[in-house]
């Protein structure tokens, strides 16, 4: 087997009767490519994985029992707080309110905290760059992973409020899980773009806020997707562009559909919107890839 | 412990690095460097190092500041990628340099622990199995539940120590760190590297205490300017390195440098 780059010589490291050394010489500037071998090598470091969820998970919770509900105060407080201003004082006229918004709260929320966590993911890990020579992959994934098991934690609160709220509990939840795919994949690319613009640009935090912000009200989030399609003042092509150019569009219109409304979709051609958001996901991933290939070995240099 | 004669080995490493004029430049910076590509300096900070380390070693590195011997090893512990030439090490490599980093402050010193052993690359039983030696090295069994923004800076450092050689790592890389700690830990700390040292390990120690170097290390490299000035005995290269230092004019900032 051949490896060729700077991970080659991750072979060795955890395995004990491969001590006795297979050539770990590296060198830099030469190309490699994504493989299996690379995929085994994060399942040879699960360890390292997993203690680095377990810490982002413990510093966000504070170490206590009570952390996960401190945190989940936030997105309910929201909820409450849109509910009181766009249902009761601009009166919107949408059923269920308050479970629509939770049901797109949450993802999204999983969406903006952890792009903005990935923006100084690697740069407050700095110390273990410069100390550990771990494949650095690890670095975005596992803020994807900790929020990830937020976004369930959330979920499963959610699913206890849905058995106090006249809501039916329905086999469509499992599409939630092909949402949650397409997602992520879209997450894990910006991830690794976020994290190494950051080691170029200080300000990139504060722009990704400004955007991300604008970016909530450009998403059935706050309103529901036949008030856009209902409106009269939008054109048809601004209509598309809104379905097309937003991979996070139909994912949120798929979770809000298949948690509340069983599964039938509030669009036509839902799933060629679905396609087309998947396809955009696959391209920012595979960008995110190859700019994360040709600096993750550079990264503590660049601060 | 291996069955080759040498445990580390460099071959022809060139380390260059972008040295940036201002640090982090902003977006408007950015806009006008896609417009107009500011000069950056480019930096030798390694240029052609051979080496080779043998078990059995301790070899101390030396040179003034900015010579190259932090980026020598950072290269040989697997943080930095040479641009060009070979590294290859022959097992896992124990790091001390920046021994107090880290550490997350709000976590416990076990959890601190449990980490960076697997950030280092060993699995669940092979940290388990090490972890009543990373105490018995630290001494810091009774503090190993307290969060680690309450250690002194004595205390991490005895942590990352105990961490670093609790796997008996068959290289180990000094990095100027001892000199921080106090001289009873020092001792033990020595005496500690002996021991690697007598099992088969190399040990590499970057130092600017020629005491400390003439008495602890077997060999010596000194590093100029990013090349290799000489090689040896350590008392031989010793004495040359300090004729050098004695009779040549300090010249700070001795890097070579030029723009692209």
């Amino acid at each position: 087997m051949r490896y060729t780059g700077a991970c080659r010589n991750w072979s060795f490291w955890c395995d004990e009767r491969l001590r006795l050394w297979v050539d770990p010489a590296r060198q830099a500037d030469e190309e490699y490519v994504l493989t299996v071998t690379e995929l085994g090598n994060i399942w040879r470091w699960r360890e390292a994985v997993y203690r680095l969820v377990a810490r982002n998970l413990k510093v966000r919770y504070k170490n206590s029992a009570l952390g996960f509900f401190w945190s989940f105060l936030n997105p309910l407080m929201q909820v409450v707080v849109m509910t009181i201003a766009f249902r009761y004082i601009m009166g919107l006229q949408i059923e269920n309110y308050s479970a629509q918004l939770f049901t797109v709260l949450l993802p999204w929320q999983f969406f903006s905290q952890a792009v903005s966590d990935g923006s100084v993911a690697v740069a407050e890990n700095n110390p273990l760059l410069r100390k550990f020579p771990f494949p650095r992959i690890i670095l975005p994934l596992c803020t994807l992973f900790s929020n990830l098991i937020h976004l369930l934690l959330g979920m499963t609160v959610l699913v206890v409020i849905f058995l106090a709220l006249p809501v039916a509990i329905l086999p469509s939840f499992a599409w939630v899980i092909v949402f949650m795919a397409i997602q992520m994949m879209f997450m894990m690319g910006l991830l690794m773009l976020v994290a190494v613009l950051r080691m170029y640009y200080d300000d990139i935090r504060f722009i990704l806020e400004a955007l991300l912000r604008l970016w909530f009200y450009l998403t059935p989030l706050a309103y529901n997707i036949q008030m856009v399609m209902d409106s009269e003042r939008l054109t048809a092509l601004q209509k598309q562009l809104y379905l097309l150019g937003n991979p996070m569009t139909p994912v949120m219109i798929g979770y809000r559909s298949a948690l509340l409304e069983g599964g039938v979709w509030p669009i036509e051609n839902f799933w060629f919107y679905v396609g087309v958001s998947a396809a955009v996901s696959a391209v920012v991933l595979l960008a995110g890839a190859i700019v994360w290939r040709r600096y993750e070995w550079q990264l503590p240099e660049l601060l | 412990m291996t069955d080759t004669d040498w445990l580390i080995r460099v071959e022809d490493l060139h380390k260059r690095f972008h040295v940036r004029r201002e640090k982090a430049p902003s977006i408007k910076r950015m806009i006008v460097r896609l417009l107009r590509p500011y000069p950056h300096e480019i930096l030798w900070a390694l240029r052609g190092v051979n080496l080779t380390i043998s078990p059995g070693h301790i070899v101390g590195l030396i040179g003034s500041n900015g010579s190259g011997k932090s980026t020598l090893l950072r290269v040989i512990g697997g943080v930095y990628v040479p641009t060009t030439g070979r590294v290859s090490v022959a097992g896992h490599v124990g790091v001390l340099f920046e021994l107090e980093s880290g550490f997350h402050g709000e976590l416990s010193g076990m959890d601190n622990i449990l980490l960076s052993g697997a950030l280092m690359g060993y699995g669940r039983k092979a940290i388990q199995e090490a972890l009543p030696r990373v105490l018995e090295i630290s001494g810091l069994a009774d503090f190993v539940n307290v969060p680690v923004k309450a250690y002194s800076s004595g205390m991490k450092f005895r942590l990352g120590f105990g961490i670093a050689m609790a796997f008996d790592p068959p290289i180990v890389l000094v990095d100027e760190v001892l000199a921080a700690a106090d001289e009873g830990f020092q001792r033990s700390a020595y005496r500690r590297l002996e021991q690697c040292r007598d099992n088969g390990a190399a040990v590499v120690i970057v130092s600017h205490e020629m005491e400390a170097v003439r008495k602890h290390c077997d060999r010596v490299v000194w590093l100029a300017d990013g090349q290799i000035r000489s090689e040896g005995p350590t008392e031989q290269v010793l004495d040359e390195y300090l004729r050098w230092v004695n009779h040549s004019p300090q010249k700070p900032g001795a890097r070579s440098s030029g723009h692209s």
